[in-house]
């Protein structure tokens, strides 16, 4: 059980205080409630560009990493669709040059146009690295503007394309700085070997004067539920055919979520799952797979996938029927679905302990679980994932992986092709 | 009020204790008594390295079939109770060896692992699973071919390591074509008998839990500090570019080696502090000028590699197309403007800083302690070097790091290969 506190300051600021007296750390995390679904669709990458930027300097702090350095520190971020959330680990005695870091960079930075057009090429080598050079790379860019024609998930964070990248200016980035880096649009955790009253203490005294701003109301047009199949076909220079089976998923704080991840690791989380077994193992239509949740705050993906095996090439057309039987015979046998359900429940039970191994990780969750309503659900998830009951399971089967709200995608290796 | 333009105090990183392994009579490392009521249990197969003078790879694909079914259970009724207790399973291989680790409830512990361990010990290998894996195999390596990265990194090890050495060789058709499940049975007998455990993370049925493996194992464990020399082939120094083409790709990647004083040395830590500078973290020369000021490059870093007989550091990094030749020239233009001018004092206490607060780190959770008792043992040293070394450190002079620095390193260059 993490026994956390939370308190609020006054110009809107969440805390969340987790004491770990047998840590010589103190973990900073700093949520900000904005990601690339907040971005302007002609302008994207944004998010992920300014997160970058966030490292160069700010108002009265010319270099951020020599002082993370000199304090014995380590600090990374990352950009997604529905958040921007930063961190600092350092030995406790040092965790005030963490907040004065962070508050600082949180009251303004000190963009330079070189800096930004550095970070610019910077991003395109890492939107190369990620996705362009890399078998399968950018797969996920197509499922994205297959699943998506409303919704800002249309479009990955690192951008829809280089030139988006490129096209961005300054005074974008300080625009959309000033609309959502502000305190009463962050969540800020502080876990470690540090006591609440200190904490208190030195968050009031680095952030309390910060000017509040406005919480981003995240309104995004709602995606429209999908009612009939829809395909893509297209051509990638890779050994292996692929298909991509997504359908909507829950939001992230929809109770449904639950059956839907305990039905994700049913149908493809082992060697022993129900899908894996039939397609890897039984008719070897595929030599690897993998199903997942997405996760998105809005509605998210429940994702499918597997490479084709070469040797025997099933048609598309078998293989998705095989999936559509497949996910209806488990719908129907209680027993079958039943001793899964058991045992990806003990798996989540284990994976959830394991999860409390480390101070970053229970930082970070305890600002992302805040950020989705209830902070407390870092110690009731496990709960909810094992009062799960056979019909939930079901019914998330049978409604919610119904054949007509697929989105299918092929991916064609180009010597196959060829043939 | 405050005053934003006060830099606050820094505290010196304290040190950090080690504490002294427990150990069973038989040799089983015993570490914990967490909160949390998990177990990882890290059994080491210290002959299982990736060498096998039977077949390349031969051991390291055992390892991947060790819970493919004995003559009474199948795969999946193996994976199924692995499921069901709620366990989590995971093979690791490298040069010098194989380790098969099992994550669970420590509740669950005396249940499964007997159990568990039965599955490896007894597996027959059935055809149907190496058939299957053997497909997986052979098609990720079709897609490695395309991975401008592993290219690099085979063209290096072909002319570092010398192109009979095991991490010179891909397991491409050819050899996955002589493996079969007899061989397999063999390396068990010949391959996995010797082991060593490291047992992590116990609260409070620690002792029941110990007596549980001394009850299977009895005396064929092996104390961890078993270092076997194996030296494939006589190094030299080597310096130049060597290239592999690759088509159709969006960028290139670049390795640079050169070689470095071994972990053993009295003087290791000034080179590790030498390769902080250099490429060892965010704040390093390659990441400032190459990434930061050029943009030609998302990450760059260097790292040091250990082998039992010899080490080196390397660098690494995706580029951008077009600039291979400027970047390595910076590259070496970056290590030798270390090695000849220094580097600031302010530099140098951040590259320390930053290594004690590492090490702070690495032994402040249970299981990455674990992951340094086994990578120490691969070039025969334990857990108090880390004490040793933070000591270093604590008494290291800039001008001595910068001596040493051009003492070895004057007149020797990077080799470098890469691929685009």
């Amino acid at each position: 059980m993490i026994l956390f506190k939370e308190f609020k300051l006054d110009n809107g600021l969440q805390v969340i205080h987790f004491q770990d007296n047998k840590s010589p750390l103190v973990h900073i995390n700093l949520l900000y409630n904005v990601g690339s679904r907040d971005e302007n669709p002609n302008k994207t990458g944004l998010a992920h560009l300014l997160e970058h930027l966030m490292f160069s300097g700010s108002k009265h702090v010319p270099v951020f990493d020599d002082h993370v350095h000199q304090a014995g520190g380590t600090y990374n971020a990352f950009t997604n669709t529905d958040i921007t959330n930063y961190y600092i680990t350092i030995p406790s005695s040092n965790i005030e040059m963490a907040l004065w870091l962070e508050s600082d960079r949180m009251l303004g930075l000190t963009l330079q146009p070189s800096t930004v057009e550095s970070e610019k090429k910077v991003v395109t080598e890492e939107f190369k690295q990620r996705y362009l050079n890399q078998p399968y790379g950018d797969v996920t860019f197509k499922l994205r503007e297959l699943m998506y024609k409303e919704h800002p998930y249309r479009w990955p964070t690192i951008g829809k394309s280089v030139e988006h990248v490129q096209s961005i200016e300054q005074e974008d980035l300080e625009d959309f700085r000033k609309r959502f880096y502000h305190p009463s649009n962050a969540i800020l955790s502080v876990s470690g070997n540090i006591d609440l009253s200190n904490t208190k203490f030195l968050v009031n005294r680095y952030f309390s004067e910060i000017a509040s701003g406005t919480p981003n109301r995240n309104l995004y047009s709602e995606e429209r539920e999908n009612k009939q199949p829809q395909y893509v076909e297209i051509e990638r220079d890779v050994p292996q055919d692929m298909l991509i089976i997504a359908y909507h998923a829950p939001k992230r704080k929809d109770k449904l979520f639950y059956s839907a991840s305990l039905v994700a690791d049913i149908l493809g989380k082992t060697k022993a799952s129900y899908l894996y077994q039939r397609l890897v193992h039984e008719l070897q239509v595929f030599t690897e797979m993998s199903v997942y949740l997405t996760g998105e705050m809005s509605t998210g993906g429940f994702i499918i996938q597997g490479k084709i095996n070469p040797v025997h090439q099933f048609p598309y057309s078998f293989i998705e029927n095989e999936i559509s039987r497949s996910l209806h015979y488990l719908s129907q046998k209680r027993n079958l679905l039943e001793s899964q359900m058991s045992m990806f429940k003990n798996k989540a039970q284990t994976a959830y302990y394991f999860s409390q191994t480390k101070l970053s990780n229970i930082g970070f969750r305890l600002c992302y679980y805040s950020r989705l309503g209830n902070t407390d659900l870092i110690n009731l998830e496990p709960g909810y994932m094992k009062l799960l009951k056979i019909k939930e399971l079901q019914q998330y089967l049978l409604e919610e992986l119904d054949t007509d709200k697929r989105f299918v995608l092929y991916v064609k290796g180009k010597q196959h092709h060829a043939k | 009020m405050l005053n934003r333009q006060e830099v606050p105090k820094i505290f010196k990183v304290d040190s950090f204790k080690v504490d002294k392994l427990k150990k069973t009579k038989n040799d089983i490392i015993v570490l914990g008594q967490n909160d949390i009521p998990v177990f990882r249990l890290d059994i080491i197969f210290p002959d299982a390295g990736r060498f096998d003078e039977v077949v390349p790879f031969l051991n390291h694909v055992t390892a991947e079939l060790l819970l493919s079914g004995t003559s009474i259970k199948s795969m999946s009724s193996i994976q199924e109770y692995i499921d069901f207790h709620g366990c989590y399973t995971q093979t690791r291989k490298d040069l010098y060896k194989t380790i098969f680790t099992v994550y669970g409830m420590e509740k669950q512990f005396i249940k499964v692992i007997p159990n568990i361990l039965s599955y490896y010990s007894q597996c027959v290998f059935p055809e149907k699973e190496w058939s299957i894996l053997k497909n997986r195999k052979y098609q990720q390596w079709l897609t490695y071919q395309k991975k401008t990265s592993y290219q690099a990194m085979l063209l290096m090890n072909e002319f570092w390591f010398g192109n009979v050495h095991p991490l010179s060789l891909t397991l491409n058709k050819e050899i996955l074509d002589q493996l079969n499940p007899i061989l397999f049975r063999e390396t068990i007998e010949r391959k996995y008998q010797n082991i060593q455990l490291v047992l992590t993370g116990l609260k409070k049925n620690g002792i029941r839990n110990v007596k549980c493996l001394t009850d299977i194992y009895g005396q064929q464990i092996k104390p961890i500090q078993n270092i076997l020399e194996q030296d494939y082939i006589v190094r030299k120094e080597r310096q130049g570019v060597k290239r592999k083409k690759v088509e159709n790709t969006a960028q290139s990647s670049i390795i640079g080696r050169i070689l470095c004083p071994p972990k053993t040395s009295d003087k290791y830590m000034m080179f590790m502090v030498l390769n902080h500078l250099f490429g060892g973290f965010f704040g390093s020369r390659l990441m400032k000028n190459i990434r930061e000021k050029k943009g030609y490059t998302y990450a760059i870093y260097s790292s040091i590699y250990h082998y039992r007989d010899h080490s080196y550091i390397e660098v690494f990094s995706d580029v951008k197309k077009g600039k291979e030749s400027e970047i390595m020239d910076l590259i070496q233009h970056e290590f030798n403007s270390l090695i000849t001018k220094g580097f600031s004092k302010k530099e140098f206490h951040m590259a320390v800083s930053h290594i004690q607060g590492m090490y702070v780190r690495y032994f402040s959770e249970f299981f990455s302690i674990s992951d340094k008792i086994v990578s120490q043992n691969d070039v025969g040293l334990d857990l108090t070097w880390y004490e040793k070394s933070n000591h270093q450190l604590t008494l290291m002079i800039a001008e001595l790091v910068h001596e040493e620095a051009y003492n070895y390193y004057k007149n020797k260059s990077f080799f470098f290969t890469w691929a685009g």
